[in-house]
């Protein structure tokens, strides 16, 4: 049976996930106490810095969970109690379906974000090559893989931008080809404004310049960044040599006036300036943006932006679900019609029995080549009596609570009684 | 002959509305799925109206276009097939929408001449199959010219506006857009350049007199003028992006007025076909 044992980003504050989190060598010891554990025949470990996730297979899905959680004390040196009610954990369906919903980002703190699909893959090549999954959870995460593609190219849910700075990236792209030619002037040596920049380097940008009232702030970042420092009194010289700028100064009056911006573009090469003003009060003048060839934004803007795009993934994470579902019964129509392969196998086994104690009985009765014909006679017709309760049983397993039909068809048969001698 | 004289026109044409559907429906999902099923349902209408061309070809003899039904036929192509060319280069499908309701437009005046199948003296000079493949391929450029600045336009008043929407996304940039649009002008420029003096040759072999004041020579001459003066003023500061994108869709109102306007309100004696001088 399957289990899931795990905490995350909902479930636990950073210092809780910072004391479980399976770095590398942490890995290594808990991969092999896994091996080694006679409860468990599978597992994997899915370590990111959101979420701690151990997957298994056991005999006994609650046995299984009990154990995952003995091991991580172990591994940690930490007992459990201090965090025991941080972690969550699923069984078989349940746990399934959590991990296609990880794999998909739906259960991401950005929803719909993309290196988690990475993450999952990770983990299933390191639990392959350490051989800890076997059938089931080598199924089970191939199809998480299958299933966080399949939403990410049948849904729009990983498009869009997730902050102010991801926006301004994103439209910086839609105003130019290539910003690895783009010069970028950041005035003001806040934080804010630094993720901007940081995030544009990110994307290509090579040249960028930092400004600040207070020089040596700049030139703190400007090392940070690996920019240069621009003195605060050259400001006119560079807006005319960049294509784009970032504003984010606290200053009670606009820095960027429309005579000043004007007068920049009067010695520039080129008419297109995209300035992000990341200030409040802002740092541009709002008629700035009505200079032809300017495309101004301020945090609103940028704002709005993010809103709308988190809307339309959210609209579209009902979509992703969907697919989720979909995968979801996929895999369960495999896993369940394996679940009904022993009690099929007990069934045609106790059949045999039977038939051949019969025939063992007329061995003395009749000439041996009426032996032979009987032996035919009642082999094909034990297989045409298996044929329908097999299908029959096959499907049932698919439905809900596929445990209770497995026990209600051994029932049906007397093969518990069998079992037990 | 019923094949050929429709496979060209409305078959063709038909085809290409049905993947300007498709076209529009990708645009609505932006589902990749939905994108190549687009593409591959403009990719067969292209090979249908190729095929119509040689089957038309078979059945009247190999030659140039004759009449401006065909020359339209072929500009509606040739369009199909350069936007086919960008959408693989630059992995994007924004501007099929655009550029495939064009190929529609040409297509249903096309269709709606139909074929020469007499051919005139004029038409059989070996100068007149440059003279008309020239001007074909400038016209495509000019009409894909204008698919790019609508696009460029539209995109250049949303990234303005702050609330850019869905086109945000399917569009390639403002600097590819123009980049390409300058390609695409540039080509066309010196294609129809080439198109007029070989036409001019022509005139004085038919007419007489090199130029003879004919109003599709006129208007053709100011086409090619105006897009002289766009390309010329892209050089100057001033003169990028948006205006440049509005003074080629000004410009492009003249190659529509040459070609469907002039045909039917003014009489001129530049007429292909057998109603042409010969």
């Amino acid at each position: 049976m399957i289990c899931l044992l795990g905490q995350n980003h909902k479930t636990a504050p950073i210092e809780l996930r910072e004391q479980l989190a399976v770095t590398t060598d942490k890995r290594e010891a808990l991969g092999s106490l896994l091996r080694d554990d006679p409860f468990i025949q599978e597992s994997v470990v899915l370590s990111t810095c959101n979420r701690m996730e151990l997957y298994a297979v056991s005999e006994d899905s609650a046995l299984g969970c009990d154990r995952l959680g003995d091991l991580l004390a172990e591994v940690h040196g930490i007992p459990r109690r201090q965090w025991g009610s941080t972690l969550y954990s699923h069984h078989e369906d349940d746990a399934i379906r959590h991990l296609f919903r990880v794999a998909s980002g739906l259960d991401s703190m950005v929803l719909g974000e993309g290196q988690i699909l990475a993450q999952v893959r990770d983990a299933h090549e390191w639990a392959h090559e350490k051989r800890l999954t076997r059938e089931v959870l080598h199924r089970a995460f191939d199809e998480a893989i299958a299933c966080g593609k399949r939403v990410r190219t049948d849904t729009h849910i990983s498009e869009g931008s997730v902050s102010v700075a991801s926006a301004a990236v994103s439209l910086a792209r839609k105003i130019f080809d290539d910003l690895a030619s783009q010069s970028v002037l950041l005035i003001g040596a806040g934080d804010t404004g630094a993720r901007v920049a940081r995030h544009l380097q990110l994307f290509g940008v090579r040249d960028l310049r930092v400004s600040n009232r207070t020089r040596s702030r700049a030139e703190s970042l400007a090392q940070k960044l690996e920019a240069s420092v621009v003195a605060w009194n050259a400001l006119d010289d560079h807006l005319s040599e960049v294509s784009i700028v970032v504003t984010a100064v606290s200053s009670p009056e606009p820095i960027l006036t429309r005579e000043r911006v004007k007068a920049a573009l009067r010695e520039a090469r080129r008419r297109t300036l995209f300035v992000i003003d990341l200030a409040v009060p802002r740092n541009v003048q709002a008629d700035v943006g009505k200079i032809p060839g300017i495309f101004l934004y301020d945090v609103d803007s940028l704002q709005h932006l993010v809103l709308d795009d988190e809307e339309q993934r959210r609209a579209e994470a009902a979509k992703a679900e969907e697919i989720v579902d979909d995968q979801l019964r996929r895999f369960l129509q495999w896993y369940r019609a394996r679940a009904a392969v022993p009690t099929l196998n007990l069934l045609r086994r106790q059949l045999e029995e039977l038939r051949r104690s019969e025939l063992e009985s007329m061995r003395t009765k009749v000439e041996a080549d009426e032996l032979e014909r009987m032996d035919r006679l009642t082999r094909r017709l034990v297989n045409k009596i298996l044929h329908p309760p097999t299908v029959e049983l096959k499907r049932r397993v698919l439905e809900d609570n596929p445990e209770r039909q497995l026990r209600d068809f051994r029932r049906l048969f007397g093969l518990d009684q069998t079992e037990r001698p | 002959m019923e094949i050929a004289q429709n496979l060209p026109f409305w078959g063709a044409t038909g085809l290409y509305a049905f993947s300007w559907l498709l076209y529009l429906r990708w645009f609505r999902s932006g589902d990749e799925e939905h994108g190549r099923v687009a593409t591959s349902a403009l990719a067969v209408a292209v090979a249908v109206h190729l095929l119509g061309w040689v089957f038309l070809a078979w059945y009247r003899g190999f030659g140039p276009p004759t009449g401006l039904g065909e020359t339209l036929s072929l500009v509606a192509l040739s369009t199909a097939l350069l936007y086919l060319y960008l959408e693989q280069r630059t992995d994007n499908r924004g501007l099929g929408p655009m550029a495939l309701l064009l190929v529609v437009a040409i297509g249903v005046k096309a269709s709606s001449i139909g074929p020469e199948l007499v051919v005139s003296r004029l038409l059989r000079d070996t100068l007149f199959g440059p003279h008309a493949s020239a001007v074909i391929v400038a016209f495509t450029a000019f009409t894909l010219g204008a698919v790019l600045s609508v696009a460029y336009l539209v995109q250049y008043r949303q990234l303005r506006g702050r609330r850019p929407g869905m086109l945000l996304r399917r569009l390639p940039s403002l600097q590819a857009l123009d980049a390409m649009t300058r390609q695409v002008t540039r080509v066309g420029f010196v294609f129809l350049g080439l198109g007029l003096v070989l036409g001019s040759v022509l005139a004085k072999k038919a007419w007489g007199a090199y130029w003879s004041w004919d109003p599709k020579q006129c208007v053709t001459l100011l086409t090619w003028i105006l897009y002289g003066a766009a390309l010329f003023l892209r050089r100057r500061r001033d003169w990028q992006g948006e205006r440049v994108a509005a003074a080629n869709l000004f410009a492009y109102s003249t190659v529509l007025l040459g070609l469907l306007l002039l045909q039917t309100v003014f009489h001129t004696a530049h007429h292909f076909g057998v109603e042409g001088p010969s």
